[in-house]
């Protein structure tokens, strides 16, 4: 049987900013406060939910860095990127990627990248996969792992 | 009228007669103001004037100031009781008031004196319409249609008096009639057509089937509601069983809309085959080809077949609507949980289902579960199939297996709304209310803007005893007082469910003010419905709406036997009668008894206290206008028999009663019971 699928993207709104919050404490480690998520809603495009057959299942949400010097540009950060489990191999995270460095050249945004914990090669290698490089280790930087964990800046240069 | 004929009192010179004159077309064209200045003026030279007085009442209900008004109405009719006017007045009061029967009693005084008054007539003719008074309406319509014949609804109106009676064959003939008054028939007019099919309707009911088909075809060509002349035609077909002409007759409305019951039934029955299981399923499979999107046609035969036959069509059925996603899946199916054998099957079906679902659940992160190209491979059919076991678990009362299913559902997708509302439905029939509303509240926060998730989520707060987060719930989604309750509109918006829950939580928490307050709120709503149809019984008749009007007339017979009514009348007379057999007195007693001096005291403190809460929320819960928001007169009742014969009332009238409902006689004895007892204290006292 050929599946019947259809995903969509959609934006993040006060009244659904809760599947926000349950894709995160479902699928990432960490948690995030009340202040970040309602943050999230000011965010614009940096923010999108999936939509699996009309169901959310992802989510990502960035942030835009501006340099504190003028010799740097401005990048825009990934913090988190999450698509629940059983929705995983058809290209969710990819879209909301996608999504993302598209608006990045419609803002002239030159670069977009993210923290990637060492020991998680699945992720490495997907990022790797949807055209990311391996930058430097930031030794340390998940804090409130024991031991601390180490992670990889994970960046795409755009045109 | 010449002026010898007036009444001295009522006399005015011309120049004031002219001004009364004025008075009533300002009244007419609602300048209200104005009308007030004129009958000032005349009320200055002939303060005892009884028309002006009447007038200058009448006007003033309608400023808001009711009670200076009714007494000047009053006031006006004493100083002229022969004047058709202030009967007229009067009665236009009374119905302003929706209080019918002295209104039409008016109008009876004023036709007295003005036999020969349309306008007075016409208003006596609504409320006998509102009554139920067909055969006063049959006599008011009488005198209007013979001083005004040349006015269609005058005939219509007439009709309907002897249709309402049974009187067929009069109805038909003034309907008649008035189509010969006419030199040619209007044509592509949807009111002359309306007409005609109500004249058609009158003769089927005569049960002059064949007469009724032959004037349906003859007026074919002037009726503008063509799916009403096809619907007409296939019933009087299949009732006259000129099949072959039926069947086509149907065929041709199912063309136009595979999703109406009553034509798929309406084909079995022009095919004669009713009643033969074989033919039937042929027919069904026919259909759903020739219909793939009509779900009628795959789900009728659900309800006929059996064994494998059925067992078959139910797995296509299932399987079709799980691969979809269709969220009501287990609601399109729930009628045949009637059967238990279907049950069993269905179960069957649906666990076979989920084993060929090759969707592994626990994420394989990238990796598809293979090439198997036999099963489904889609996470959300995997996730709707347990969801529907899960439903269906919970429906034949398997709580633990139910939940177990609904765990897995929210495991696998905890950003669906549905699995978290299904949860909450399995925990409330397990009775774990407070858990309940929990999921429910889980449920919403996904989605804020659905008002019907919002709606249960308060509802399942009110099942917990969450008094004040319940309403600030539903207030998300109404518009709120100064304080953000949205209480008062919900009374405005006749949101019946939260009354009757809010009704029903008050008194679980002993707050029986408050809870007869809602549920006499609630019977407000229904008697305001009674009363709303009054203007339809002229503007229907006018607009030659009949088919229509009829209906609306038969539909309110049956309003307080619905069940949204019934069960917030039970709640109350419920109440009234424990609040009889538990008198106020007995009622504190029981509160204290067991209970030390000291503690006693405690408790009066407490009691106290509470009230001092109470008397400072009241504050805030207020609704504007109400000087009794805690419904403490309806505690205190001294007539609790009384009350609940109000609400009993109703439905003792109403045409469709079911046997079990015996709080008549649960009330009757207890009238008896007390009159017993006074008539014995009264000897006690003479003796």
């Amino acid at each position: 049987m050929v599946p019947n699928i259809k995903i969509a993207l959609d934006d993040l709104t006060v009244n659904n900013i809760g599947v926000l919050r349950r894709i995160n404490n479902v699928v990432l480690p960490t948690s995030y406060s009340d202040a970040w998520y309602k943050d999230s809603l000011t965010v614009g495009e940096l923010a999108k939910l999936a939509y699996f057959n009309d169901i959310p299942v992802g989510a990502i949400r960035c942030s835009l860095e501006t340099p504190s010097s003028h010799k740097d540009h401005t990048r825009i950060y990934i913090m988190t990127l999450s698509v629940l489990s059983p929705y995983r191999g058809y290209g969710i995270g990819r879209k909301l990627v996608d999504h993302i460095l598209e608006y990045a050249k419609k803002i002239f945004v030159k670069e977009v990248y993210c923290h990637v914990w060492v020991e998680n090669e699945d992720a490495l290698s997907w990022y790797q996969h949807i055209g990311f490089e391996k930058g430097e280790l930031v030794p340390g930087y998940y804090k409130k792992m024991t031991p601390a964990g180490d992670a990889y800046i994970m960046k795409k240069i755009l045109e | 009228m010449s002026t010898a004929a007036i009444p001295k009192a009522r006399y005015l010179p011309p120049k004031e007669a002219g001004s009364f004159r004025q008075i009533l077309q300002l009244y007419e064209t609602r300048q209200y103001k104005k009308a007030l200045k004129v009958a000032d003026t005349i009320l200055k030279k002939f303060p005892d004037h009884g028309e002006t007085l009447a007038m200058k009442g009448l006007i003033l209900c309608f400023s808001e100031k009711k009670e200076e008004g009714h007494e000047l109405i009053k006031k006006g009719l004493r100083n002229d009781l022969t004047s058709f006017i202030c009967w007229h007045v009067y009665g236009l009061f009374y119905r302003s008031e929706r209080n019918f029967e002295e209104a039409a009693k008016c109008y009876v005084h004023a036709l007295k004196y003005a036999p020969d008054n349309t306008n007075i007539l016409r208003d006596l003719a609504l409320l006998q319409c509102q009554m139920r008074n067909w055969e006063g309406l049959i006599t008011s319509r009488k005198s209007i249609l013979s001083q005004r014949p040349n006015v269609r609804q005058h005939w219509t109106g007439l009709a309907l008096g002897y249709h309402m009676v049974k009187n067929y064959e009069l109805a038909e003939n003034i309907l008649s009639k008035y189509e010969e008054t006419l030199k040619e028939p209007p044509k592509e007019d949807y009111e002359h057509s309306e007409l005609l099919l109500y004249k058609s309707m009158i003769i089927f009911e005569s049960g002059n089937v064949s007469r009724a088909l032959e004037y349906l075809e003859s007026i074919a060509d002037q009726v503008t509601d063509k799916l009403s002349l096809m619907e007409y035609r296939a019933k009087y077909l299949l009732d006259l069983e000129r099949l072959p002409e039926a069947v086509k007759a149907y065929t041709k409305l199912l063309r136009r809309n595979p999703d109406n019951k009553e034509y798929f039934l309406g084909l079995e029955k022009a095919l004669g085959i009713k009643d033969d299981v074989e033919k039937k399923k042929a027919l069904y499979q026919a259909l759903a080809k020739q219909y793939k999107y009509s779900d009628l046609a795959k789900s009728i035969p659900l309800s006929f077949l059996s064994g494998e036959d059925f067992r078959e069509a139910v797995r296509s059925y299932i399987v079709g609507l799980l691969s979809r996603g269709v969220p009501s899946a287990f609601v399109n199916l729930k009628p045949l949980y009637a059967d238990e054998a279907k049950v069993k099957v269905i179960e069957e079906v649906a666990l076979e289902f989920l084993k060929t679902l090759t969707h592994a659940t626990n994420g394989t992160n990238g990796i598809d579960s293979g090439p198997d190209m036999d099963g489904d491979s889609t996470p959300t059919t995997y996730l709707w199939t347990i969801y529907y076991l899960a439903q269906h678990y919970s429906k034949i009362g398997e709580a633990d297996l139910a939940l177990e299913y609904i765990t897995k559902a929210i495991e696998h997708t905890p950003t669906l709304v549905e699995v978290h509302m299904v949860r909450a439905k399995i925990l409330k029939r397990k009775g774990d209310l407070v858990a309940a509303s929990e999921s429910m509240t889980t449920a919403r926060e996904l989605d804020l803007q659905d008002r019907f998730v919002n709606t249960k989520a308060a509802k399942y707060l009110m099942r917990a005893g969450k008094t004040d987060e319940a309403v600030n719930v539903v207030s998300l989604f109404t518009k709120n007082d100064a304080h953000g309750k949205g209480v008062a509109d919900l009374h405005e918006m006749q949101a019946i469910w939260f009354l009757t829950e809010q009704g029903e939580m008050f008194n679980r928490l002993g707050k029986i003010g408050l809870a007869l307050k809602r549920f006499e709120a609630v019977k407000k709503i229904f008697d305001d419905r009674w009363g709303d149809q009054f203007d339809y019984h002229q503007y229907c008749v006018r607009r030659g709406t009949m088919r229509a009007y009829v209906d609306l007339v038969q539909w309110e017979e049956t309003l307080y036997s619905e069940h949204e009514y019934t069960r917030a009348a039970f709640d109350a007379i419920q109440t009234y009668i424990s609040l009889y057999d538990t008198p106020k007195s007995a009622r504190v007693a029981a509160e204290f008894e067991g209970l030390t001096e000291e503690e006693r005291k405690k408790a009066i403190k407490k009691a106290k206290r509470e009230r001092a809460k109470l008397n400072k929320k009241s504050e805030t819960e207020k609704i504007a206008n109400d000087d009794d928001p805690f419904g403490k007169s309806l505690e205190n009742t001294t007539t609790p028999l009384e009350m609940a014969e109000q609400f009993w009332k109703p439905i003792a009238d109403s045409p469709v009663k079911d046997p079990s409902w015996t709080w008549g006689e649960e009330i009757g004895k207890r009238k008896e019971h007390s009159a017993a007892r006074v008539e014995s204290e009264t000897i006690d006292n003479t003796a």
